[in-house]
């Protein structure tokens, strides 16, 4: 091969190269967000269960935590320690200084024994209030607790929701163009292999025995510029049925020799010439050896 | 045709914004739970009940002397003053002012689990607000007035009569004593087993 099909090949190359580092990069920044991501949700799953752990701890030993309020409001209710009975010169005032006083050591005792009964029974009742306390004054704080922690929860999801809203799909929109400027290379190359391809493929390279160049088939293709100028005459108007459209076909395909392929100025035939081959072809009128010879050059050449 | 077109200029503002938000948050909720901490903290409490039980003391001291006075008014009237009748009814006046001083504590526990139960509520709609705004400076105001609202007097609505029994009975006590009848006839409540008794005995037992 010569020098420039190599270039052409090593353009090529080089154009997949980039396409593929392109992929390669929006892949790798892609599964970077990724992640992140994963990272967050850990985090936030974390978050969660260790508030979820703390309410349970709120809950655990309800038993050991409800004696402790009970003794705390036992000691709330513990009755005061009454006004000791005052004694003056007119007696013993037994409930209260200003009570009527009495000098009756037995009712002074007894009345002593007896406040001191209705204390304990008094006392005996706040236990009991104690206790019925302690049991939904615990139960109220772990709810309250409980509740902190959901909030708490509920902070690491509103977390989560605002990475994902806000975040997430601007951090995907920037892995996704993360291989551009590879991309943009690769299609450039692209390019520049596709307009350099005729001259790869073309006349530029030293053509074997029996091979065809590249403009020898653009020109199959799409006709002869001089040739097709030649056969339109002004604007191209000749009806392809008229008498002078049959002959303008006729003269254009023979107006070369046909016979060598390698001959360009000779051989090639315009577009033209070939349209009107064809329809004469279709509509039964008897082609002229050139014109069938055009026609089959054009079908070998991919055209038809 | 080269670089992101301002995907990475947008993806960090994305991020910084989000950061932000996230942090404003973050410090938001715990100095609105510092601050409730610091207000409604267990001295607070504490305090609230003692004041709350001082509250009432004046009426229920206030009450006790005069169930007392009408007490041993109604013991003198009746001949009791000093007699075993009347060591039960110190015993009683005794029970009623204990139970009194309970009942005004567990009122004011009362108030306080509802206070507390408040300010819970309180503090989470004062970061729930916050989550959703993400503005410090309104989540502090939020928790300031919710702070003040909470922090008003907790109501001590007037007790009423508590000392009401301690004077009952004695009239018909005192007759009783005097026409020496004030015990249970423990056989004449069988039938058959009549002793006679009368229309007090009949009246205390029955």
């Amino acid at each position: 091969m010569d020098p420039a099909t190599w270039i052409y090949l090593a353009l090529l190359a080089a154009s997949t190269a980039a396409s593929a580092q392109a992929q390669h990069k929006t892949n790798k920044a892609r599964a970077k967000v990724q992640a992140e991501d994963t990272r967050r949700r850990k985090e936030q799953q974390a978050q969660a269960e260790a508030a979820s752990q703390k309410t349970q701890e709120a809950y655990f030993d309800s038993k050991g935590k409800q004696a402790e309020r009970e003794a705390e409001l036992a000691q709330l209710y513990a009755a005061k320690e009454p006004a000791a009975p005052t004694t003056d010169a007119a007696g013993t005032h037994l409930a209260d200084s200003t009570a009527a006083p009495t000098n009756s050591t037995v009712t002074i005792q007894g009345a002593q024994q007896e406040m001191a009964k209705g204390r304990a029974r008094a006392a005996q009742r706040a236990t009991s209030q104690a206790q019925i306390g302690a049991f939904g004054d615990v139960f109220a704080e772990s709810g309250r607790e409980a509740g902190r922690n959901a909030q708490d929860i509920g902070l690491a999801a509103s977390k989560m929701q605002g990475w994902t809203q806000n975040v997430l799909p601007a951090l995907y929109a920037k892995a996704n163009v993360a291989g551009r400027d590879w991309a943009t290379t690769s299609d450039i190359l692209k390019l520049v292999s596709a307009i350099y391809a005729p001259t790869a493929l073309g006349t530029g390279a030293a053509k074997g025995a029996g091979e065809v160049g590249a403009e020898q088939i653009a020109a199959a293709r799409f006709g002869d510029a001089g040739r097709l100028a030649q056969g339109f005459g002004a604007g191209g108007t000749i009806p392809f049925g008229s008498a002078a459209g049959i002959d303008a076909g006729a003269a254009l395909t023979s107006a070369g020799t046909i016979g060598s392929i390698g001959n360009t100025a000779g051989s090639l035939v315009g577009s033209e010439g070939l349209s009107r081959a064809m329809w004469k072809q279709l509509n039964g009128i008897e082609l002229t050896a050139a014109e069938r010879q055009a026609l089959l050059l054009k079908q070998m050449a991919g055209g038809y | 045709m080269f670089g992101d077109g301002g995907a990475g200029r947008e993806a960090s503002r994305a991020r910084n914004e989000e950061l932000a938000r996230q942090g404003r948050i973050a410090r938001g909720s715990g100095e609105t739970r510092q601050k409730f901490r610091d207000v409604f903290s267990d001295d607070y409490y504490a305090q609230e009940l003692a004041k709350y039980q001082k509250a009432y003391q004046p009426d229920i001291q206030r009450q006790y002397k005069q169930a007392v006075q009408n007490m041993q008014a109604a013991l003198m009237r009746a001949g009791l003053f000093d007699s075993s009748v009347a060591t039960q009814k110190y015993g009683e006046s005794a029970e009623a002012l204990a139970n009194a001083q309970n009942e005004v504590t567990a009122r004011g526990l009362q108030a306080q689990a509802n206070r507390k139960q408040d300010v819970a509520a309180a503090e989470n709609t004062v970061i729930g607000q916050l989550v959703n705004t993400a503005d410090i400076g309104a989540a502090m105001e939020n928790a300031s007035s919710a702070i003040r609202t909470n922090t008003s007097p907790t109501p001590t609505p007037m007790l009423g009569q508590i000392f009401t029994d301690l004077s009952a009975g004695l009239a018909t006590q005192a007759d009783l004593e005097r026409s020496g009848q004030n015990k249970y006839t423990v056989l004449g409540r069988i039938p058959g087993w009549s002793t006679g008794g009368s229309r007090y005995t009949r009246n205390v037992g029955g």
